[in-house]
C-alpha cells in the first residue's frame, strides 16, 4: 500500500562499473510490478535499493513520499535461497519477525499467528518446530512468503522467490501469493518481484517492467487492468497473452544481441587502438 | 547393548593396543618392565590410590575449567568484536599474529613471577594458550558470515544486541566451536606443562611426582587415569558441540 517513485536511479558499485544507469518507474500503491530482464540487468540490485540494503540518491528514489535510508519491517524482502535462519525452528522464523513488528505481543501469540500464516501457505502445523534443514525447497519458501504477509507489510520484495523450485511447486506458490495479494481488496500490499521467466511475469503482474542491459534503464512497461490480467487457465491460450509474450521475449532478446554486438565493437575498437 | 554397537571400532582399536602393549613387553620382552611394568600390576594398584588420584584430578578440574571459561568469554567476546569492527581488525590483526608466535610455555618464568599465586599463574597460561585460537577463529568465524543472514536480519531490524546473540553468534557457532575444540587440546597439554613447575596437586603433577620416585607403575597408572577424564571431558564437549550444531547438514 505504498507509491513507488523512482526518478532517473543510477547506481554502481564501483566508480567504474554502473549498474542502473537511468532507471524511471512509478509503481502506484497495491500494484504488483514484475521486474523483468535477462541476468546482470540489475534487476536484484532495484530491489536491494528499495529494500535499502544499498545506498540510493535521496531524491532518485521515494517510497511513500520519504527517501529509503535504510532497511525497514515496512519491506520485507524474500530471497531466492529462502532467507530463513537455519539454526531456528521454521517457526521461530516466522516468530522473530513477528516479535520486531509487534513488540507487545506474547510468545503464545506469536506462536498461534505463525500456525495461521503457516496454514495460509498450506503447511502442516507439526512443520513449526523443525528445522529449516528438514524441509523441501517449496516449504523453506512457503515459510519464507508466510514471514513476509504475517508481518503485514505495505511493500513486499521479492528477488526470484521461486526460481529454485520444480515446476509443480512453483506453481502452486504462484496461485498463493496471487491469493494472498488480491484478497486484500483495497489494502493489497506493492509487490516487487523479480523473476527471468516471462510467463511468470505475465502470470503474476498488474504491470511487467522490462530492464536493460546494465548500464540498465526501463525499456518496456506493460499494465494490465484487473479484467484483462492474465489467469492460468487461459495463459497459453488467449492470443493475446501469447502475442504479449512473443513481444517480451523478443524486445529481451534484441536487447542482449544489440549489447553483445555493442560489446563486440568496443573490444574491437579496443585491438585496432 | 546398543552402546557396544555403535563404538565397537574403539573398543576394538582399545583391545588391540593393550595386546600390543602385553606383546612388546611380557611376551617378546622388547621394551623394559622396569619403565613399561605390568598392566595387570598396574591396575591392582589402583584401589589403592584411587583416592589419591580423584584429589589430583579435582585440582587439575578447578584449574582447567576456570582458565577454559576466561579464555572462551574472552576470546569469543574479543573476537566477535574484532570481526564486526573492519577498522579495528585492520589495526590489530598483525599484532594478534605476531603475539601468537610466541610459544606460550615460555611465558613460564614471567607468569610465576607476576602473578601471586601458582594457581593463577597456571590460570593464565592456560588461558592464554586456549585464547589464542578461540580468538582467531572467532575472528574467522564472524568475519566469514554468509552476508544474507545480516541482510535478513537488517530488513527485519532485529536490535543490536538481539542481532548479537540470536544471528551472529549462531551464524559462527561452527567456526568458534572448531576453534574451543583445538583449544580444548591446548589447554590440556599447557595443564600439563603448568602442573610440572611447582605444582603441589594434579594429574600431571601425580605423574611427574612418581616418575621422580621412579614409581613407573603409578605413573602408567597416572597416564591411564588422565586418558579416561581427557576422553570423558572431550565426550563431553562433543555432545554439547552436537547439540548446539544440530542445525546444521553435517550433523
Amino acid at each position: 500500500m505504498l507509491d513507488v517513485v523512482v526518478d532517473h536511479l543510477q547506481f554502481a558499485y564501483d566508480k567504474n562499473t554502473l549498474v542502473l544507469g537511468d532507471v524511471n518507474l512509478t509503481a502506484n500503491a497495491g500494484d504488483f510490478i514484475c521486474l523483468l530482464g535477462q541476468s546482470g540487468c540489475g534487476k536484484s540490485t532495484l530491489l536491494r535499493l528499495l529494500a535499502g540494503l544499498e545506498k540510493s540518491d535521496p531524491n532518485q528514489l521515494r517510497i511513500g513520499g520519504k527517501s529509503v535510508e535504510k532497511p525497514s519491517l515496512d519491506r520485507p524482502m524474500v530471497f531466492q535461497d529462502y532467507g530463513l535462519f537455519p539454526w531456528m525452528t521454521a517457526g521461530e522464523n516466522i516468530g522473530i519477525a513477528l516479535k520486531q513488528k509487534y513488540p507487545d505481543w506474547t510468545k503464545e501469540k506469536r506462536r498461534e499467528v505463525a500456525l495461521e500464516w503457516m496454514d495460509n501457505l498450506g503447511l502442516e502445523p507439526e512443520l513449526h518446530d523443525k528445522l529449516p534443514r528438514d524441509l523441501s525447497g517449496g516449504q523453506k519458501q512457503r515459510f519464507g512468503v508466510a514471514r513476509a504477509f504475517a508481518i503485514d507489510a505495505p511493500l513486499l520484495l521479492m528477488d526470484e522467490p521461486f526460481g529454485a523450485l520444480d515446476a509443480v511447486t512453483k506453481a502452486l506458490l504462484q496461485d498463493t501469493v496471487i491469493d494472498l495479494w488480491s484478497k486484500e481488496k483495497d489494502h493489497r500490499k506493492t509487490i516487487f518481484f523479480v523473476t527471468h521467466s516471462v510467463d511468470e511475469a505475465l502470470l503474476l503482474a498488474t504491470d511487467i517492467v522490462v530492464l536493460g542491459q546494465a548500464p540498465s534503464k526501463v525499456i518496456y512497461t506493460h499494465h494490465f487492468d484487473e479484467s484483462n490480467k492474465p489467469k492460468r487457465e487461459t495463459l497459453f491460450t488467449d492470443p493475446a497473452v501469447n502475442d504479449l509474450r512473443t513481444k517480451l521475449t523478443q524486445i529481451i532478446y534484441e536487447e542482449s544481441t544489440e549489447r553483445a554486438r555493442r560489446l563486440e565493437a568496443e573490444r574491437a575498437a579496443q585491438h585496432t587502438n | 547393548m546398543n552402546f557396544l554397537k555403535r563404538n565397537y571400532g574403539v573398543i576394538l582399536v582399545g583391545v588391540g593396543l593393550v595386546v600390543l602393549y602385553i606383546l612388546l613387553t611380557q611376551t617378546f620382552n622388547v621394551l623394559s618392565d622396569f619403565l613399561f611394568p605390568n598392566l595387570a600390576d598396574v591396575l591392582k594398584r589402583f584401589p589403592e590410590y584411587i583416592g589419591e588420584m580423584m584429589g589430583n584430578l579435582w585440582a587439575s578440574l578447578k584449574l582447567l575449567i576456570v582458565a577454559f571459561v576466561i579464555a572462551l568469554v574472552l576470546g569469543i567476546g574479543l573476537g566477535t568484536l574484532i570481526g564486526l569492527k573492519s577498522g579495528l581488525r585492520r589495526t590489530i590483526s598483525p599484532w594478534i599474529t605476531a603475539a601468537t608466535a610466541i610459544p606460550v610455555p615460555l611465558l613460564t618464568p614471567y607468569a610465576l613471577n607476576i602473578f601471586p599465586s601458582f594457581k593463577w599463574a597456571s590460570i593464565f597460561l592456560i588461558s592464554l594458550a586456549a585464547f589464542w585460537v578461540i580468538l582467531a577463529t572467532t575472528i574467522g568465524a564472524v568475519v566469514s558470515i554468509d552476508r544474507r543472514y545480516l541482510e535478513n536480519a537488517e530488513t527485519l531490524e532485529i536490535p543490536k544486541m538481539q542481532k548479537l546473540f540470536k544471528i551472529i553468534l549462531p551464524a559462527a557457532s561452527p567456526g568458534i566451536f572448531a576453534g574451543a575444540e583445538v583449544a580444548l587440546t591446548l589447554s590440556f597439554m599447557m595443564l600439563a606443562v603448568a602442573e610440572m613447575f611447582g605444582a603441589r596437586a594434579g594429574l600431571a603433577f601425580f605423574v611427574h611426582h612418581y616418575s621422580d620416585l621412579a614409581r613407573f607403575d603409578l605413573v602408567l597408572l597416572g597416564f591411564l587415569f588422565t586418558a579416561f577424564w581427557l576422553v570423558v571431558i572431550t565426550i563431553i564437549f562433543d555432545r554439547i558441540k552436537k547439540r548446539s550444531l544440530n542445525w546444521t547438514i553435517n550433523n
